[in-house]
């Protein structure tokens, strides 16, 4: 079996949208929380619907579920706090799961398939299953930044 | 870092508190959007200004409605209910704002409050916004953009428009 990550102890995190699961390097995962009060405010970034405050501090949130998934998820229980590169500042942002998440450890990641996306780095096979591990970052450069000159609200 | 409070102020004393900065809260289409008190001129009902106001739409600048002449210059009148595309709304007031070539219109006033600090704007947010707000209030009950006065209409924009402007106000 071909090894994907460097580090054979590299965890992740398991995580739900709708019905499809996808993992994520646990090493970039703050928290799991419940859901709270989205404040939304008028801006014209896609995929990003508003903010949350956590801890003091105010918390971006944006819906991977539209590009996963082709449409936005509507219902969601919890929110999974990941950290972003932006150059050499990381900042946290807030990703709306459906359900509980899961740390897993000691799991291989497999090489990314040919005509997976880029943004899949890899894929974690748990009970016959190709859970797709995902590259935040690809991800999210994947998204149009920017809705158009005028203004939208969330 | 993102979130994070930036003190706004200059240097403080030992001893003393943050610097408390007044803002005016207000309301367009139930969206509660803040600017520094400082930044605002004088606060007129729309009504008050039916005198004054020329009617100025421009199809590619959404929410510019009207001019004002004042003081030997020409202020743009920006309705920020359509400026941000939020639902329709029935504006009231008009925040004449200093120095810059801006009044807004908005639905009310909602409160005036002091701050001490504002919350940097998150990098996620990669649009036009980073230009519109100086940061982001946090209030007791929510999260509130502050609006950066110069950022709605930049120079360029006030360029295409006094052009435009200038051009309507010559007979052909």
């Amino acid at each position: 079996m071909t090894t994907f990550t460097d580090s054979p102890e590299a965890a992740y995190v398991l995580l739900r949208l709708r019905e499809r699961r996808f993992a994520v390097p646990a090493e970039i995962v703050e928290e799991l929380t419940g859901a709270s009060q989205l404040h939304k405010l008028p801006h014209t970034t896609r995929l990003v619907e508003g903010v949350i405050v956590r801890r003091k501090r105010i918390v971006p949130v944006r819906d991977i579920a539209s590009l996963l998934l082709g449409r936005p998820l509507r219902i969601h229980r919890f929110y999974l706090i990941v950290r972003r590169r932006y150059g050499a500042v990381e900042e946290p942002e807030a990703i709306p799961v459906t359900g509980d998440c899961e740390l897993l450890s000691g799991v291989v990641a497999l090489p990314r398939g040919d005509q997976q996306a880029a943004y899949i780095a890899g894929n974690l096979e748990l009970a016959g299953e190709q859970v797709p591990l995902l590259d935040l970052e690809k991800l999210m450069a994947a998204a149009p930044q920017a809705a158009g000159p005028a203004g939208r609200a969330a | 870092m993102s979130g994070a409070p930036q003190n706004r102020g200059k240097s403080v004393p030992a001893g003393a508190g943050p610097r408390q900065e007044p803002v005016i809260v207000f309301v367009v289409a139930g969206t509660q959007l803040a600017i520094p008190a400082g930044a605002v001129h004088e606060i007129r009902s729309t009504d008050s200004l039916a005198g004054e106001a020329t009617a100025f739409e421009q199809a590619d600048f959404p929410g510019v409605r009207h001019t004002l002449e004042r003081g030997g210059t020409t202020q743009y009148v920006v309705s920020l209910g359509e400026f941000f595309g939020l639902p329709r709304s029935r504006p009231s007031l008009v925040l004449v704002l200093r120095g810059v070539r801006c009044a807004l219109l908005v639905d009310r006033i909602e409160r005036m409050d002091a701050l001490s600090t504002i919350y940097a704007l998150p990098r996620a947010f990669q649009g036009d916004e980073r230009r519109w707000y100086l940061g982001l209030a946090l209030f007791e009950d929510g999260v509130v953009p502050m609006l950066n006065p110069e950022g709605l209409l930049t120079r360029e924009h006030l360029e295409r428009l006094d052009a435009r402007h200038l051009a309507g106000a010559v007979p052909a």
